[in-house]
């Protein structure tokens, strides 16, 4: 081999191709353990293994350590530059090598008596070397190493130390002093080589380090982290901005564990919010906003308005990170409280062209959600200005944000709707994009009832020409479904026809279903008939689906003028729970148990008529409105080419992970109170409440409750989890006392308790009570009885000698209401619906305790089951008072009842006045009177 | 009703016992706020276009992901986040930030559930990965230190993969100086590429001019030497 | 055929040549005092190895690798990663510790048949004479069965690390053996 070739060998490849894995572990293995070391050659060697390492490669345990072991030979040589390739090699090699501790002499040795170049890298590379048993060896080291001057050594020591706390806390907690200490020194930067080419500043990023540390040797002092923000919050005691944005997140901690303790901390935050350090202003800004959102009666309104001027000043510095993260902020606030930064509009405005399209997209769904009633058709201009330049995911979004600006101003409709038509007719546009625009556009016929029929109309015009198919269908279905109840709906036939003629069979078959449903309008007799005869024509078509359906329909209509059940099964009015017909179905399906000759049972499911199933939706679109913090970072990330993802991600509003789960979960106990014979002979359920909790979640009985209604039957259900780990818990039952026992008119049946309850357990007892038939309201005190087993350590099971000793356990009362009775309704238009109820009732209540206007109203919201409509489930920040809508209908015959809520507070409490209207007097009245 | 993530994070989070950190950089006020430092080739997943003779095995061995350096951070002693603890999650992720940062320079932005500042160089793009509930200009800072300081480090040669390749040894120290473990070590970019010794640059030939020609024989001996261990 | 070239020309030329040395011995021998001792020529406090320390030094106008090993019974099994390429192993015993010489003594011999070690030259030190109850080194000797070591050069030397007694006549000794058969 010539020596050309042979150098050539140890350097990286300029072409960059990756070291073969074995080639290098020999070169290594022969390299480091040559005699004398080839300094240039062992440095060279450890980057090519290193860049093996970062591609993801990794060596077997064996010979990683044997590399290991060659490298840790490699402390003979004193170049430094060699030296601090060693430790590299020795940090990344730690993770898959064993026994490193055998290079931990020759790394404290380096601590000691090293360069000051190299004792932060001996410092740092303790971290990997030490463990449990051998970290407190290194106390005297590293507490020196805080203390020294050289900031390289000091922050070396104390991220070391930082590092090792979850292994050896109590070593570390014996410098608490000398860390504190080294907040308070300014080390100055040492520059090592004179004749260095660079020119370092000193950033004192060591007080960042040091307070980072204390702050988690003293967590659990309330006092000390107090004293902390005293002491280094004055004048200029750090001068490093990642250590003032610490404190700040510090201070953060500290009212949330405390809330009252913000008003300490106003002078303080007020002061941050001019600091000379953005990050600081930003993360103060943070701080207070999301603190308001929870604890809004806790901020004063300068504070907040502060915080967001602070916030809108950032919006216009050249920095694109800042602008960003300013952003991210107001975006969070506008999702609860946008009008408390409207203030913002004109830098959010210009934003709206920002150069970084990930800037300009926060910008606008901002701007949409601060719309008020005043300015939305002038947002929607803006918008439509620049909108045909972006691109589709970013349209998307846009889109979103306007659909839900249409739902909180429904008496905006109009701007919207055109702009939504506008864009469907006049853009180009993937999948994903028309489809966003035409949910939209639904959830405007669904909701919006003036706006109905002209939205109706648009999407006939678009579906004259729509490519996809699935759209069509949507479309279509909705046309099918809305347009009987029309005041034109011939209209609506002759549009749904063109689709039958002129498309393919997939759009015909929709179109045949949706026509079908014309057939059956009253009052319009040529109508129903030339819907029959175009029925008629259809079923010659040349699809077999096609001709199936419109011949099914032809004898659902011809059955359904003799006989009601024909009407129902083209026109239903209700549709199932489908989270029980899921469980249901596949529990059946699993079952088998004679051959499916048993014909699955509909009759169990429960149903909800049509303005039911709209307020559950109108209800989920709320509160996923409200939810998320960061919709908006995933919503960067929906891209239709990405595989297992829903194809309308973008767009889809149903339930979401943790809603589906509640519901299973309240399915899944109505299906085991009526598997219980007992209460089989109660009849159908009527209502049964959501889980409500009667515990703290950290007490050692964890008790939740549920409240099922039958005709003239209740059942109460105690969901009781044992939290302790060494007794047993038998003959569980929780005795139900009412509070009035003398005018009860409930009396009780009997009880069903827990036979056994092991650690950890979770099981249900149930109390039935008869009741007479109508409304009942009452309330209940209520006391777990137990008797107490102790268990045996090694069966885990009670000892069978012992009888164990009986015990009482008070659990929070709870009481039977008025809204127990009710259930969620949507209505479109509140108002006129109020207005045609009859049986007013009027009622006033004073508040003493000191609630927020908005823990009122949620209150308010679950004692009555009701729907909150007009967006009326949000209490304005800044205003005193609030009026309330509620619509709901009673779940024993269905009557409407409706109710208006005026909330006042003041500082002598919260007043609150009440009127309620409802077809069922009595309930209005209990609803009314039973409020609070 | 109003309970945010947030708020239940944090109670989540603190231990009542001890004073013990908690796992991950997730929790308030910890110092791990770096999660990930990447360098990656611009084109994703192709192989380099030149190519050493090799056999036809290397050559398959050398198919490059992408990678010219790249490094998660886990906190030391604790479990490893989920996001980024197999090799595969690792690579998903790559791909996906290349692919969000193929059309435009935007430097900063959300992706799943992490925060992340990126700058195209020539033909590799840097990155910088936080957790998303980070202060965003703080990461900037950091990332500033990065790159600024691989720039002072490879001198006026700039920032593209053939020089990070020639200095590969100086650009590890360079980010070894900047983070520890996901702590930000250092924010100043001269001071980080001050403590980044040079690479040898020729082993100290022991020509002892006293010996003369015995000198020169021990000169001509060792390279000798040197061939021997070639063979 | 590279290495009868290298040993002809070490044997021309032994000028540049680093020879390696290990000091072992069980823990709280002596060793890593030893180390300080012939390195900077005075008495450091010390702490448990853990791992090693390595330094060079030039002795004689010779230069030596001289690794000084932790001798704790869990890191005993490891010394045999650096027996690779050694001229000569010092073996540093404490005389006063009588009830370990066994242990010393089996540790020694099982080094011994290593196959990398079989041309490395042995010094014994009975170290830590200075103390009242040390043994002699005839009979740290005998303890260590060191008549039975065949084809091995080998020595015991009294000695006394923290007086500086024997330390250099030991050496003296080894590089003289090291000289004559190795270079």
């Amino acid at each position: 081999m010539s020596a050309q070739t042979y150098k050539k060998k140890y350097e990286i490849s300029p072409s960059g191709d990756l070291p073969d894995k074995m080639t290098i572990y020999q070169d290594c293995m022969n390299t480091f353990n040559e005699s004398p070391v080839n300094a240039k050659r062992c440095r060279l060697l450890i980057s090519r293994l290193l860049r093996l390492l970062a591609n993801g490669d990794t060596f077997p345990q064996n010979e990683a350590t044997a590399l290991f072991f060659s490298i840790s030979k490699l402390f003979q040589h004193q170049s430094d530059s060699l030296r601090q390739s060693v430790y590299l090699a020795i940090k990344e090699l730690s993770g898959i090598s064993e026994d490193v501790l055998m290079a931990t002499s020759s790394i404290m040795k380096d601590v000691q008596n090293g360069s000051d170049l190299i004792k932060p890298n001996a410092l740092r590379s303790l971290t990997y070397v030490l463990d449990e048993s051998t970290a407190f060896s290194a106390e005297r080291l590293l507490k020196s190493a805080v203390v020294s001057k050289n900031p390289s050594i000091s922050s070396a020591a104390l991220c070391t130390s930082y590092n090792l706390l979850p292994i050896s806390d109590v070593t570390i907690k014996r410098f608490a002093n000398e860390t504190q200490e080294a907040i308070v020194d300014l080390k100055q930067f040492v520059l090592l080589d004179e004749a260095s080419e660079f020119y370092p500043t000193s950033t004192f990023t060591t007080q960042y380090h040091a307070l980072g540390l204390i702050y988690q040797l003293k967590r659990n002092d309330k006092m000390a982290l107090l004293k902390l923000v005293n002491q280094f919050s004055s004048g200029n005691a750090l001068k490093n901005q990642f250590a003032m944005v610490q404190l700040v997140k510090i201070v953060d901690d500290l009212i949330h564990r405390d809330t009252q303790l913000i008003s300490n901390f106003e002078t303080l935050l007020t002061s941050w919010l001019d600091s000379k350090y953005e990050s600081v202003q930003l993360e103060t800004a943070k701080l207070i906003t999301s603190f308001a959102t929870h604890h809004s009666h806790l901020v004063g309104n300068r504070l907040f308005s502060n915080a967001v001027s602070t916030l809108q000043t950032m919006l216009s510095t050249p920095r694109v990170t800042s602008r960003f993260a300013a952003l991210r902020v107001l975006n969070r606030i506008s999702m609860v409280s946008p009008e408390k930064i409207v203030v913002c509009n004109p830098e959010l405005e210009s934003l709206i062209n920002d150069s970084n399209r990930n800037v300009s997209t926060y910008a606008i769904t901002t701007l949409l959600k601060t719309g008020t009633a005043k300015n939305i058709s002038s947002l929607i201009s803006t918008i439509t200005k620049f909108f045909h330049e972006v691109s589709d995911d970013f349209k998307i979004i846009i889109i979103d944000a306007v659909r839900t600006l249409s739902l909180n101003f429904p008496q905006e409709w109009k701007p919207i709707l055109d702009f939504l038509t506008d864009v469907l007719k006049n853009s180009e546009g993937g999948f994903n994009y028309k489809n966003s625009i035409v949910e939209a556009i639904i959830e405007i016929v669904s909701f919006i009832p003036q706006a109905k029929e002209l939205a109706m109309e648009q999407l006939c015009d678009f579906i004259e020409d729509c490519e996809f198919n699935e759209i069509l269908v949507r479309v279509l279905h909705l046309l099918g479904k809305e347009g009987p109840h029309t005041s034109t709906p011939s209209l609506y036939v002759r549009h749904i026809y063109n689709r039958v003629v002129l498309e393919n069979s997939i759009i015909r078959s929709a179109a045949v279903v949706a026509l079908s449903k014309f057939a059956l309008i009253k009052n319009n007799t040529p109508l129903a008939e030339s819907v029959v005869g175009l029925l008629k024509r259809i079923s010659d078509d040349e699809d077999d689906e096609v001709r199936d359906r419109a011949t099914i329909s032809l004898k659902f209509i011809d059955s359904a003028k003799k006989n009601p059940v024909g009407e129902e099964l083209l026109h239903s009015k209700y549709t199932y729970d489908l989270s029980s017909l899921e469980k249901k179905l596949t529990s059946y399906m699993s079952s088998n148990s004679d051959a499916f000759k048993t014909p699955f049972d509909v009759t169990s499911i429960p149903k909800y008529t049509e303005d039911e199933v709209k307020a559950m939706e109108l209800k989920k679109k709320q509160q996923s409105f409200n939810s998320s913090t960061e919709e908006l970072g995933t919503k960067f990330t929906d891209e239709a080419e990405e595989t297992g993802k829903r194809l309308d991600s973008a767009t889809y509003h149903g339930a979401n992970l943790d809603e589906h789960s509640k519901d299973l979960q309240s399915t899944k106990y109505i299906d085991e109170l009526l598997s219980i014979e007992q209460f089989k002979e109660f009849g159908s359920l009527i209502n049964s409440s959501k889980t409500f909790p009667l515990t703290e979640t950290e007490a050692e009985f964890v008790v939740n409750g549920v409240k099922h209604l039958f005709k003239e039957h209740v059942v109460l259900q105690f969901n009781i989890t044992n939290t302790l780990t060494d007794v047993a818990l038998d003959n569980v039952a929780v005795v139900c006392s009412s509070e009035d026992q003398e005018s009860s008119e409930l009396k009780e049946l009997f009880t069903i308790p827990v036979d056994r309850l092991l650690p950890s357990e979770e099981s249900a007892c149930y109390v039935a009570f008869k009741k007479p038939e109508g409304v009942v309201m009452e309330s209940f005190l209520n006391n777990l009885t137990f008797t107490t087993r102790e268990l045996n350590p090694d069966t885990k099971l009670p000892f069978d000698d012992d009888e164990g000793f009986q015990d009482e356990y008070e659990i929070d009362p709870l009481v039977l209401n008025a809204g127990d009775y009710i259930k969620s309704s949507f209505v479109g238009d509140f108002s006129a619906s109020f207005d045609e109820l009859p049986n007013e009732n009027v009622a006033v209540y004073n508040v003493q305790e000191s609630m927020s206007l908005q823990e009122v109203i949620d209150k308010l919201i679950v004692n009555t089951s009701c729907l909150a409509l007009e967006n009326t489930q949000y209490a304005q920040n800044e205003t005193n008072q609030h009026t309330l809508k509620l619509f709901g209908k009673s779940a024993l015959n269905g009557t409407k009842i409706a109710l208006i809520v005026k909330i006042v507070k003041s500082k002598k409490g919260i007043a609150l006045k009440a009127q309620g209207r409802g077809e069922d007097a009595t309930l209005s009245s209990d609803l009314v009177n039973g409020l609070m | 009703m109003n309970t945010t993530r947030e708020a239940k994070g944090i109670e989540k989070n603190m231990s009542k016992a001890t004073g013990k950190p908690m796992n991950g950089s997730t929790f308030l006020g910890s110092l791990y706020t770096v999660e990930a430092v990447l360098i990656l080739n611009n084109n994703l997943g192709k192989a380099s276009p030149e190519k050493e003779m090799g056999t036809g095995q290397q050559q398959q061995q050398q198919q490059d992901s992408g990678r010219v350096y790249v490094k998660y951070y886990t906190p030391p002693h604790t479990e490893s986040e989920e996001a980024f603890n197999t090799l595969k999650k690792q690579i998903a992720f790559e791909k996906n930030l290349m692919s969000k940062t193929k059309k435009q320079d935007n430097e900063i932005m959300l992706l799943d559930n992490h925060l992340v500042l990126y700058k195209k160089c020539a033909d590799v793009t840097l990155f910088l990965v936080g957790p998303i509930s980070g202060n965003e200009i703080l990461l900037n800072e950091a990332f500033g230190a990065f790159k600024g300081s691989l720039e002072l480090v490879l001198n006026s040669s700039g920032i593209d993969r053939k020089n990070i390749l020639e200095h590969y040894d100086m650009v590890l120290l360079a980010i070894d100086e900047t983070f520890d473990n996901g702590i930000v070590l250092e924010t100043d970019a001269a001071a980080i590429a001050s403590r980044v010794s040079k690479p040898i640059t020729q082993e100290p030939v022991q020509l002892d001019l006293d010996k003369g020609l015995l000198g020169a024989w021990g000169f001509a001996k060792s390279k000798l030497q040197e061939l021997q261990q070639g063979l | 055929m590279g290495n009868f070239f290298s040993s002809m020309f070490d044997r021309l030329w032994g000028v540049n040549k680093e020879l390696r040395i290990l000091i072992l011995g069980l823990d709280g021998a002596g060793k890593t005092t030893i180390l300080y001792r012939l390195q900077i020529g005075e008495v450091v406090t010390t702490k448990p190895t853990i791992g090693f320390n390595v330094e060079t030094l030039t002795y004689k106008n010779l230069k030596l690798n001289v690794w000084d090993l932790g001798g704790q019974t869990s890191i005993r099994p490891y010394w045999r990663c650096y027996y690779a390429d050694t001229a000569a192993v010092i073996f540093v015993v404490d005389s006063t510790d009588k009830d370990r010489m066994g242990t010393a003594s089996k540790e020694l011999h099982l080094m011994l048949q290593e196959e990398e070690l079989q041309d490395a030259a042995l010094l014994v030190f009975a170290n830590k004479q200075d103390q009242p109850g040390a043994l002699s080194a005839s009979e740290v000797s005998k303890e260590l069965n060191l008549v039975e070591l065949k084809d091995r050069s080998w020595s015991i030397v009294a000695s006394s690390a923290i007086k500086g007694e024997g330390i250099s006549e030991g050496l003296d000794w080894l590089i003289d053996v090291i000289k004559d058969e190795q270079l």
